[in-house]
């Protein structure tokens, strides 16, 4: 599939960005490189984009973040779930495994 | 474009100064990652900014964002709270005996004993209310002295929930009254100076905590103290009836 550099599904990053977080502490750069990898490069933010992300998320208490440090000593923000994102995180992907199965339904595949 | 420039633009929007270096930084962190990137795929270190830049966008979009969610007010807010917790630190430390003394002041004080053969003492009478205090009569007695002559003792505490204020009895007694019509001396007005053989009162400095105030009314030269039935005390506008019938318990 051919790579693209905005969002195909509005709304969605959000929760992409949550998933990964349900895993783990990452920090932004990270982010990136995990949401590229594990779509197999079909989902590609422009970088900049996710950090308001990523401070929305803050302010609505979905995430939390630290300052830590990298491994070279720079200053780094590392961002971890909370109990609230993980009530998001379900109610997003449980919107859209409906959606998912009802676009199945309509093209046949289901 | 270089990485300081798009920096610059996309946080130009964010007005609480702590807040956007901040965010500069973490922004800045995620560059320098991507361009370390480049360079491990073999490229220069012009080309790696660049493409690093050219990942992250557009910076207009971004610095809306960012503006929109680091509100300044809330930041000034929490910055000017700082500030006056620390200006108000600073007036408590350099007026820290005042505050002390606001609270808790006065010489260390106990209160007397009566003389263990007294008929004449009363403990415990409530006295009702004035100035927003209520008061109470912890310990009133008499004695009298190898002279013949009699004095009294009346501790006064005053309570009052409202800590902020403070009753100074110093400044507000400014009469005693006993039942049969004798007003008492008052000394402590006239300097503390002795005016031997009539009735006188003066006190002690008070001493206080956050919500009550404790001061001794000391009288002497009291004629006859056992025919007083009641004294009568002026706090400022009020009066306060100390109820001595009934003769004293020892």
């Amino acid at each position: 599939m051919k790579r693209r550099e905005s969002n195909p599904l509005p709304g969605s990053t959000a929760m992409l960005v949550l998933a990964l977080l349900k895993g783990e502490e990452m920090y932004g750069y990270q982010i990136i490189g995990e949401l590229e990898r594990r779509s197999e490069e079909v989902f590609r933010l422009k970088e900049g984009t996710l950090y308001p992300l990523l401070h929305s998320m803050e302010k609505e208490g979905l995430v939390s973040a630290r300052e830590g440090q990298s491994p070279t000593g720079r200053p780094r923000r590392y961002y971890r779930i909370t109990g609230e994102g993980l009530k998001v995180l379900e109610e997003k992907a449980e919107e859209w495994r409906f959606y998912a199965h009802a676009v199945s339904a309509v093209l046949g595949w289901g | 474009m270089n990485r300081n420039y798009w920096l610059d633009a996309a946080t130009r929007e964010i007005r609480f100064g702590p807040d956007r270096r901040r965010v500069r930084q973490e922004l800045e962190d995620h560059i320098l990652d991507r361009i370390e990137a480049a360079k491990d795929r073999g490229l220069s270190d012009h080309e790696a900014e660049e493409a690093a830049v050219k990942a992250m966008g557009d910076p207009g979009p971004v610095a809306r964002e960012l503006g929109r969610l680091h509100r300044p007010w809330l930041g000034y807010l929490w910055r000017a709270s700082q500030v006056l917790l620390v200006v108000l630190a600073l007036c408590i430390a350099a007026n820290w005996t005042y505050f002390r003394n606001f609270w808790n002041s006065g010489p260390d004080w106990a209160p007397p004993e009566p003389p263990p053969d007294s008929p004449y003492v009363w403990r415990d009478l409530s006295l009702g209310e004035a100035g927003g205090y209520r008061f109470t009569a912890p310990l009133v007695f008499w004695q009298q002295w190898d002279d013949g002559t009699w004095s009294g003792d009346v501790i006064l505490q005053g309570e009052s929930l409202r800590f902020w204020e403070k009753w100074n009895p110093n400044e507000s007694i400014l009469e005693v009254r006993d039942s049969r019509g004798i007003s008492y001396y008052n000394r402590t007005c006239a300097g503390g100076s002795s005016a031997e053989g009539i009735p006188q009162f003066y006190y002690n400095p008070a001493q206080s905590s956050y919500t009550s105030v404790t001061t001794e009314i000391w009288l002497d030269y009291v004629p006859d103290p056992q025919e007083i039935q009641w004294l009568e005390l002026t706090i400022g506008d009020e009066t306060l009836t100390i109820s001595l019938e009934g003769g004293g318990a020892a």
